[in-house]
């Protein structure tokens, strides 16, 4: 018992002191964000946080000091409630957080707002808290950019194989719905066959290989992520051409594009969920921390990166790395948050 | 399906050769089921879509061998004794690719990546090993922490970069022949090898006594530590090698390289006829378990079967043969 409030009573004398020191890091204009990452086991998930500390530098460059908390909840969940409810323990500033559950998250979302901390939600989802800010990717303009830049250069028609990521992950199905209401102005693109590559490129590789002999001619693949390099590799393996298909932005895929494109003139674009809307995020909070009237619900441009873009700025990237875009802050300022 | 060649084995020299009997001694093969499986979805793809395309089988045993290895890996170590499974396979696998891909003792050295790799496939198995004889852990936790620990290594190798292993060895093992590829010659001859390991040296033979019967095996003067060291070196260096052919015939590598190689590897086994308290043990059944897998997979595709449909009739696929093998065994009883 004795112990317990002892314990009680230094757990209050912490929270005394990071607010304290918190109160102090405000008044010379420092912000300190708390980066809740799910996990950083991929390049895209290394894009995010390089670009979140992109932003931070140069808005530090610029007056406003920056820094990042960043934690890292190895894909659980619950390990992410207790970092969430660290963050506020520690009286960070603001929180970035890619939410690993809709609902999960919830409560420890209510600790941190009712202890004056905004908590933005981006990149892999949403939560059913309507106190969380969002910042989501819009599927819609994702299927329209990818389709509709294979249809301008089919002509609108031709065969596809489509390969899809997860079943039944709920960000697969809204990427799948919107290529489907994206090609429903094509009625001559024809999908031939459908396999799922579990957003997989090694599984994705092997599903297309199998059945790519039964396949008639393929115009086309349509694909989410990292399954348009499996998808190439398969096809090359098999002694076939590659089909015209949108590629994704991991060196891997960009440097296969180069590397078509010199080989045989082919052509294509590198249009993905940007890893750069964790520049965004930072710059987000740091508009909403100076008094900027932040919406609750914003939504990050889908970038459609050009073979020639990619020939001038990232020839020569490691497999390893991930393009993003930078997005400075008073861009941000003018088209995502739409601030006057 | 009769024919003489086929059952020329060690355990038929005895019998009297007539057709019956060797009809009767094929049927004993625990394999056989997988080979008729295999035949029968071959046929069903060839129904589908029209025609009988032997490059479409050819593709798909491509796959199988992939498949097959892990199995194999799996098995080596199902095959010790009732309840050893080694969950860190996956994550050899893809730690194994990364070293490959990572360039650690030069990118253009590929033999010596290839050696470092496989040294990498020995380390987890002796880990495995000393945690489960030393510390006598069972094999499905030791595993599965060694499992963790490797996915660790691989989250750190991943943040130092990798390439594209390419040149000549992946246009090797890309190399087709009427449509049979390099790299399932590869697979092929190393299951040869395993296949002899286990079937024809004191290390195969005792292995299975291990499996069949510990204590009768101990009381023959069969060293525990020492098989099961064998048995999980074997199981970390084959799946080691396994990363090391996807990383080069894949062009890429990812964190989740080797997922699907966990389930896959123990329904490859299952329904290649090796009983899974350990003790029994076929690499040709595993390989045709392999090849019945991915053909099923192929075929649920051309069906254009929903995914839902498509994962509950493999699991069916799995369950119905483990059944089948649990009623064939007690028959025997």
């Amino acid at each position: 018992m004795l112990s317990h409030m002892r314990r009680n009573f230094m757990a209050a004398g912490l929270l005394l002191a990071t607010m304290l020191s918190s109160g102090h890091a405000l008044a010379e204009e420092r912000f300190v964000i708390g980066v809740a990452v799910p996990f950083q086991g991929n390049g895209w998930q290394k894009g995010f946080l390089a670009a979140a500390q992109w932003a931070a530098a140069e808005l530090s460059a610029k007056g406003k000091k920056v820094e990042l908390t960043v934690v890292d909840a190895a894909g659980d969940p619950q390990t992410q409630i207790q970092q969430l409810n660290n963050l506020t323990l520690q009286g960070v500033d603001f929180i970035i957080l890619e939410p690993l559950s809709d609902t999960a998250l919830n409560g420890a979302i209510n600790n941190a707002v009712s202890a004056g901390i905004p908590v933005l939600t981006t990149a892999l989802g949403s939560v059913t808290n309507p106190k969380a800010i969002d910042l989501q990717f819009d599927y819609n303009e994702l299927g329209e950019k990818y389709v509709g830049y294979i249809a301008e250069r089919t002509g609108g028609k031709g065969n596809a194989l489509n390969i899809r990521g997860l079943a039944g992950n709920a960000a697969e199905q809204a990427i799948q719905d919107a290529y489907i209401r994206a090609l429903s102005k094509y009625p001559e693109i024809k999908i031939v066959s459908e396999v799922y590559g579990d957003w997989n490129q090694s599984v994705a590789q092997q599903r297309v290989a199998s059945i790519l002999p039964t396949l008639p001619t393929v115009d086309i693949v349509f694909s989410q992520g990292v399954a348009a390099f499996g998808a190439a590799q398969a096809f090359l393996a098999a002694g076939r051409e590659v089909p015209l298909q949108v590629y994704g932005f991991d060196g891997t895929d960009v440097n296969l594009l180069l590397d078509l494109n010199t080989k045989s003139g082919y052509q294509s674009v590198a249009i993905n969920t940007d890893p750069g809307v964790g520049g965004l995020a930072v710059n987000v909070a740091v508009a909403k921390l100076s008094g900027v009237d932040v919406p609750m619900k914003m939504v990050a441009p889908i970038p459609e990166i050009t073979l020639a873009q990619l020939k001038t700025d990232h020839k020569g990237m490691a497999d390893s790395d991930i393009v993003w875009v930078k997005y400075t802050y008073d861009w941000t300022l003018k088209n995502v948050i739409g601030a006057k | 399906m009769t024919q003489p060649t086929i059952s020329s084995d060690g355990n038929s020299l005895s019998r009297s050769w007539t057709l019956a009997s060797i009809g009767r001694g094929l049927l004993k093969r625990s394999w056989v089921g997988a080979l008729i499986a295999a035949i029968l979805l071959w046929l069903l793809a060839g129904l589908v879509t029209g025609t009988l395309s032997i490059s479409f089988l050819l593709a798909n045993a491509t796959i199988a061998g992939f498949l097959a290895l892990a199995g194999t890996a799996q098995m080596a170590v199902i095959a010790s004794g009732p309840g050893n499974f080694d969950l860190s396979l996956p994550y050899v696998v893809t730690f194994g690719a990364y070293v490959m891909s990572a360039g650690l003792v030069g990118h253009d050295n590929i033999p010596a990546s290839v050696a470092l790799t496989l040294l990498v496939g020995i380390a987890a198995g002796v880990v495995n090993a000393a945690l489960i004889v030393r510390l006598r852990i069972p094999a499905i936790v030791a595993t599965l922490a060694t499992g963790y620990i490797l996915y660790s290594f691989i989250v750190a190798i991943q943040s130092g970069g990798f390439s594209r292993v390419g040149g000549l060895f992946e246009a090797a093992l890309r190399l087709r022949f009427f449509g049979f590829s390099g790299v399932l010659a590869v697979a092929a001859l190393t299951l040869v090898g395993v296949g002899f390991l286990l079937s024809r040296t004191v290390f195969g033979v005792q292995l299975h006594a291990l499996g069949q019967n510990g204590e009768a095996a101990r009381l023959a003067g069969v060293r525990r530590g020492w098989l099961l060291l064998g048995a999980f070196v074997l199981s970390g260096v084959l799946a080691a090698w396994l990363g090391v052919l996807l990383a080069v015939y894949q062009g890429g590598v990812s964190a989740d390289l080797g997922r699907s190689y966990l389930l896959g590897s123990v329904a490859a086994v299952v329904i290649g006829g090796t009983r899974t308290t350990g003790g029994v043990t076929s690499v040709i059944g595993t390989a045709m378990g392999a090849l019945v897998l991915t053909l099923a997979q192929s075929d649920l595709i051309l069906l254009q079967f929903s995914i839902g449909a498509q994962y509950i009739i493999q699991g069916s696929i799995v369950l119905a043969t483990v059944c089948f093998m649990a009623v064939r065994s007690r028959d025997r009883m």
